[in-house]
């Protein structure tokens, strides 16, 4: 290294460090930097790239012209050491990334009319397809001819024309492939030119690619492919002169098998599901990336056949003929295209998906929509078979196995199955018969949902903590899958969106990143439920967008006013993971990232539970502010002030309590009173008080959650009926004034407030999630001599309670065994009586073990000394 | 030649009217379900159920089985009425079908095409839903099906007539037989498994009548016919007693005791007063617990076909064969030293097993529940 290139190194290091380190040198350094970058801000590399790799075809994007006033700008605050202001490098807002512009698209169109998917067919040969390279490369020069300009008119104007969407489609389809499989793919002529006629039929494509997270196009066409030769008849109407003898049905969009060969393929591709039920080999992926002898069985040395469609093939079969013969629901034809992918891409690799099944769940289980609900319920629920054999074991279906050959729908319901035989069950009748249904994980279960009148209804479910196996972009979140639908059902602006994606992505490719930044960003605000859109944007602008802070508070507004009034939990998660990294480093001036939080709280809508990860968001959050107090207040003022109009989201509470407390003991005390102010306007002071008590039972504070209980303890008594009578099993009651702890708390987190009531007599309620090793600890005001504990059950009788553990600990850390509880007690209620080597305690725990995945459900929780009572 | 020929044609002809005539005849058609019960008469009442508007395959079934004459000739005498059943119900012939129906309880998880058999009261003796029960569209399949069932409805009400269970009877005492005669009529009737509560779904496990049983213990207080405990022995529970569950889980520390499970299996098993099916559960019962102890692949195949031969026509006998295969071999792949091993290291766990039972019962002591 030169001594020139180290003195600038040091100098540079030197201007980095003083920067941040010394409060009096850093508002001259900032000054300097501000005057240094102010240039480039007005211009930065992006834009210089943009320029130098722009082709001389394409057309200068519009100047910037603000529309917008610049939002007003936040006081400087003083006492944290930070300036506010003009940011570094900050530069105005020309292409409308601030909230209110952004908003127009989705409001009001604004010009960008969604256009629908209209019958069009494109002119490209197979020839043209033989040589996908040079393809891929004249669409895009095509594609950045026909844009014209990159403002929402022009791209308006431009996907007006379907020869663009077409390209779009194409392009995109040519950009996700493995081009040499595909070119050994399309080198059969005729393969090539059949699969031409396909890639030319706009809607067709379109969909094949944008409605299923196509992945490894070639092998997906391959399939395809398969499918017609196998079947001349796809491309001939489904419906039979004369139309449909149903009455009334709503009109079949043409081309039913095409789309049901794109749906079938997509989603085998898509999950590997090649073959004959079974992982392939690394050296038969190989060979399938080949597919030099695509649609024939490979052989294998002499015997062993590979079959790779086979699965595929059969799939489409049942679906193309049901579709036929008219036997399957009457919606099924009229499908959008998204939920035909989920329909006939129901799991390929489960004996429930096999043809056989499939066939006999349609024959004999076709009923209208919403009962397939209910249609799992058809099999008994054994989890030990006729043989002894449980169902976890691979013999409890064998002696029944050559009864029902394929057919495992059959036997499931005539032998019998546990949560995830009937709702596979549920499922695939519903799949089979043409209407959408998903299966999907809770904790330590196995539910699903019907898709009925536009809703996913979930059944034999058990929490609310659901995961849907399906997903179009790779997230699992029951609030992923309703965000999916709802963006899906708006399906025009999704496709306008996705294909405006498309072309930004021609752009990146081709070098023009400014261009494609530009299109990302529209993409995004025309479809903000697009989540990949959004991840997407976000990597690219978080390159360029660094040290812009109005541009990241103008994202944060909009993402916060259109996604969260309706997907809260999403725009929670989206702001966690790709917004708050970037923007709250770009922020400096907290009292703008106090604003930005707002915004998210601010713009809740629905009062549905929290079930997301809140302490995360607001962790992230909190963290961000850095040490000052007064902050912190201002904070959690805005704070209680959202949860006071939306009190669903009381958990909030909870987290601030347990993070004030946590923090410094006056604090929280100064906190809690800012609740208490917020509750004095709140419509449910219960939900807030629960919030208290759950914070309080956090950090260990009996006396604080003693207080907000107590006034509980009367109500219910008022409310409910007396507990039981019970044998007395000790002295005096030594539970009173204790605190509960759940290892899971039950989703309605409202019924905190009752968990000082049910260490009475009283009566309240305690209940936690459901789920192994749940576990109830109560902290006894003092050490006690036990001499007795009594637990009342809800519903009346201790007849769902399984041998759960009984343990006592002097300090919580370490646990004795006291008793097993006894298994299915019919007596209202569960009386521990100790009589001899009574133990002296603190903590009491109840563990629900390795049995029943059902929650820890009390009315009561007594405990006695061992002292006499006069 | 031709006078030949022509009268063999009005033969034929003659023949063919006779049969449409007495299909005509044989049954009634009604509009409604209402009108299907004021008409119905000894042969009770046939509903067909199929979905407008959402299931084309019971709607062709309305001309290519339902109306046809054949049909009308498998029902005897009963009373034929054709409800549908709209998905959407805001659909404008929705109004006239819920009028048609008249009360007619949904189809057993909605499903259709469906045939419902039903008692002259209007309760249902037999569910025959989707091409299992009902066959091709041609529905011939569906006919054999709703013959054999009326022939078993005719018979279940002859027995009833003779045990003094028909509508408006006191029961035994207008019974013409007693005692143990009454207790095989009644038996057989349990055994003709109609009146299935949710419709002839599932096939296993037999249907237990509570009211039939009843009349059934009264006849027979002692069992001395065996009956009483062929009708009222309850598959599942027997299991699951055996395995020491109440909720077909097994709990964490659950050892099975093979000389008890073999004793109860077998007091089921060589009682010919049990049903087949029954007296083959508890055979299997007994070879899933062999098999998980280990034994002999001999005694085992021998033990699969002596089950398969109580009832070669359940699905435990149709299936005895391919378990004969499955598990003889499964249990043959095993050498004699490792079964002695399986079977050593099933006692050393029992041993462990039971050692903290002990100590847990003794800490246990302290606590009276």
């Amino acid at each position: 290294m030169k001594l020139s290139h180290i003195l600038l190194l040091a100098l540079v290091l030197g201007v980095v460090v003083g920067y941040f380190a010394e409060p009096s040198v850093a508002p001259i350094l900032q000054a300097l930097v501000k005057k240094e970058t102010k240039p480039v801000a007005a211009r930065d590399e992006w834009d210089d790239l943009a320029d130098k790799n722009r082709p001389s075809d394409e057309p200068e994007p519009e100047e910037p012209k603000p529309e917008e006033p610049k939002p007003e700008e936040p006081k400087p605050v003083e006492d944290d050491g930070f300036v506010d202001g003009e940011e570094e490098g900050e530069e105005d807002d020309p292409e409308g990334t601030a909230p209110r512009k952004m908003m127009r698209y989705v409001a009001e169109d604004d010009g960008m009319t969604p256009v629908s998917e209209e019958p069009f067919k494109g002119k490209l040969t197979g020839a043209n397809w033989r040589q996908p390279a040079m393809l891929e490369r004249r669409l895009a020069s095509q594609l950045r001819q026909a844009l014209k300009k990159i403002d929402q008119k022009g791209v308006a104007e431009f996907l007006k024309k379907p020869e663009n969407r077409l390209m779009l489609a194409q392009w995109e389809l040519l950009h996700l492939s493995d081009m040499d499989a595909l070119s050994k793919l399309m080198k059969d002529r005729e393969t090539a030119e059949d699969l031409a006629l396909l890639l030319n039929d706009l809607p067709w494509v379109s969909s094949f690619v944008y409605d299923g997270q196509l992945q490894k196009p070639e092998i997906a066409l391959a399939m395809v492919r398969h499918f017609r030769q196998n079947d001349p008849n796809m491309d001939k109407d489904v419906l039979h002169e004369g139309g449909s003898a149903l009455e009334n049905v709503g009109n079949t969009k043409p081309g039913l098998k095409r789309r049901i060969a794109a749906a079938v393929a997509v989603q085998f591709t898509r999950n590997g599901w090649y073959g004959e039920g079974r992982e392939l080999t690394p050296e038969e992926i190989e060979e399938l990336k080949i597919l030099g002898n695509m649609g024939e069985p490979r052989r294998k040395g002499k015997k062993e056949k590979v079959d790779f469609f086979k699965d595929a093939r059969e799939r489409y079969q049942f679906f193309a003929e049901s579709a036929d013969q008219e036997l399957l629901h009457s919606g099924f034809a009229s499908l959008p295209d998204w939920l035909m992918h989920i329909v006939c891409g129901w799991k390929g690799n489960s004996p429930f998906g096999s043809a056989t099944t499939m066939r006999w769940l349609r024959d004999n289980c076709s009923a209208p929509a919403m009962n397939y609900t209910g249609m799992a319920f058809q099999v008994p629920y054994l989890p030990l078979n006729v043989t002894g054999d449980v169902i976890f074991s691979a013999q409890y279906y064998e002696p029944f196995q050559s009864q029902y050959p394929g057919n495992f729908a059959k036997m499931t319901r005539d032998v019998g199955a546990v949560c995830g035989g009937l709702s596979h069950f549920g499922t695939s009748s519903a799949c089979a018969n043409g209407v959408p249904a998903v299966t999907m994980g809770e904790p330590g279960h196995c539910a699903y949902a019907v898709y009925v009148d536009g809703k996913w209804h979930p059944s034999n479910t058990v929490s609310e903590d659901r995961h849907p196996h399906w997903s179009c972009w790779g997230e699992y979140s029951w609030s992923a899958f309703e965000m999916m639908t709802s963006m899906f059902q708006n399906g025009a602006r999704t496709r306008d969106a996705q294909m405006v994606a498309t072309m930004g992505s021609v752009l990146a490719a081709h070098k023009n990143p400014i261009n494609a930044l530009k299109l990302f960003e529209l993409s995004a605000t025309m479809q903000p439920l697009n989540q990949p859109i959004w991840a997407l944007y976000m990597e690219t602008a978080s390159k360029s967008l660094r040290r812009q802070p109005r541009k990241w508070l103008g994202v944060n507004e909009f993402i916060c006013s259109s996604v969260a009034p309706q997907h809260p939990a999403m725009c929670a998660t989206f702001l966690t993971e790709n917004i708050y990294p970037s923007m709250l480093a770009t922020l400096r001036a907290p009292r703008q990232k106090i604003a930005a939080f707002d915004a998210l709280f601010s713009n809740f809508n629905v009062n549905e539970k929290a079930e997301w990860d809140i302490d995360k968001l607001l962790d992230m959050q909190y963290a961000s502010l850095g040490r000052s107090r007064t902050l912190k207040k201002e904070f959690f003022e805005k704070l209680f002030d959202s949860v006071s109009k939306h009190p669903s989201f009381s958990l909030a509470v909870a987290w601030a309590i347990r993070t004030a407390y946590a923090e410094n003991k006056n604090f929280g005390k100064d906190v809690l009173q800012m609740v208490e102010k917020a509750m004095e306007t709140t419509t449910d002071r219960d939900s807030m008080v629960a919030g208290i008590i759950r914070g309080a039972e956090a950090v260990g504070n009996i006396e604080l959650a003693t207080q907000y209980s107590e006034p509980y303890i009367k109500k219910k008594e008022a409310e409910m009926k007396p507990l039981p009578k019970f044998e007395p099993v000790g002295g005096n009651l030594v539970s009173e004034g204790g605190l509960v702890t759940l290892s899971k708390y039950h989703p309605d987190f409202r019924s905190a407030i009752y968990h000082g009531a049910a260490l009475t007599t009283a009566g309240g309620l305690i209940q936690s999630d459901g789920g192994k090793h749940q576990t109830v600890t109560l902290e006894l005001k003092k050490a006690a001599t036990l001499g007795g504990i009594v637990i009342i059950p809800t519903g009346g009788s201790a007849a769902g309670y399984y041998e759960w553990n009984l343990e006592v600990s002097k300090d919580g850390k370490e646990w004795t065994h006291l008793a097993k509880l006894p298994n299915n007690v019919k007596d209202p209620c569960v009386r521990v009586h100790i009589k001899k080597n009574n133990p002296t305690v603190k903590f009491i725990r109840i563990d629900s073990g390795e049995g029943q995945l059902i929650g820890i459900n009390f009315r009561a929780l007594l405990v006695y000394d061992n002292k006499k009572v006069h | 030649m031709t006078t030949r020929k022509f009268t063999k044609s009005v033969v034929a002809g003659l023949a063919m009217a006779a049969l449409s005539l007495s299909a005509v005849w044989s049954a009634q058609r009604a509009a409604t379900y209402s009108e299907a019960l004021e008409k119905a008469g000894d042969d009770g009442i046939v509903v067909y159920c199929y979905g407008p508007d959402w299931n084309r395959r019971s709607v062709r079934m309305l001309n290519s089985f339902w109306n046809n004459p054949e049909t009308e000739a498998a029902v005897g005498n009963a009373v034929m009425v054709a409800i549908p059943f709209y998905e959407n119900q805001d659909h404008p012939k929705a109004a006239e079908a819920s009028e048609i129906r008249c009360g007619f309880p949904d189809p057993p998880f909605g499903v259709c095409p469906l045939v419902v058999m039903l008692d002259k009261t209007g309760r249902a003796y037999a569910h025959l839903p989707g091409t299992d029960y009902l066959g091709d569209e041609e529905g011939e399949k569906g006919r054999e099906n709703m013959r054999a069932y009326r022939a078993k409805f005719q018979r279940y009400q002859e027995i009833m007539k003779q045990v003094g269970l028909v509508e408006g009877s006191s029961g035994s005492s207008g019974s013409t037989v007693q005692g143990a005669e009454r207790a095989k009529l009644i038996s057989e009737a349990m055994d003709l498994q109609l009146y299935i509560p949710g419709g002839s779904i599932a096939s296993m496990p037999p249907y237990i009548d509570p009211n039939l049983l009843k009349e059934l213990e009264m006849s027979d207080p002692s069992d001395k016919t065996g009956l009483v405990r062929r009708q009222s022995h309850v598959e599942l529970q027997f299991r699951y007693k055996l395995f020491d569950t109440s909720d077909g889980f097994l709990k964490p520390d659950f050892e099975a005791d093979y000389d008890m499970i073999k004793k109860e299996c077998f007091k089921i098993i060589e009682d010919p007063a049990y049903r087949t099916w029954d007296r083959q559960a508890a055979y299997m019962t007994f070879i899933g617990q062999s098999r998980r102890e280990s034994i002999q692949p001999n005694q085992l195949k021998g033990h699969i076909k002596k089950m398969g031969a109580i009832d070669p026509n359940t699905v435990f006998g149709r299936g005895a064969a391919a378990l004969h295969d499955l598990w003889g071999n499964y249990s043959a792949r095993r050498t004699p030293e490792q079964r002695k091993a399986d079977r050593e290291k099933r006692k050393q766990d029992a041993k462990k097993k039971k050692d903290k039972k002990i100590r847990e019962r003794r800490q246990d002591e302290a606590i009276e529940f």
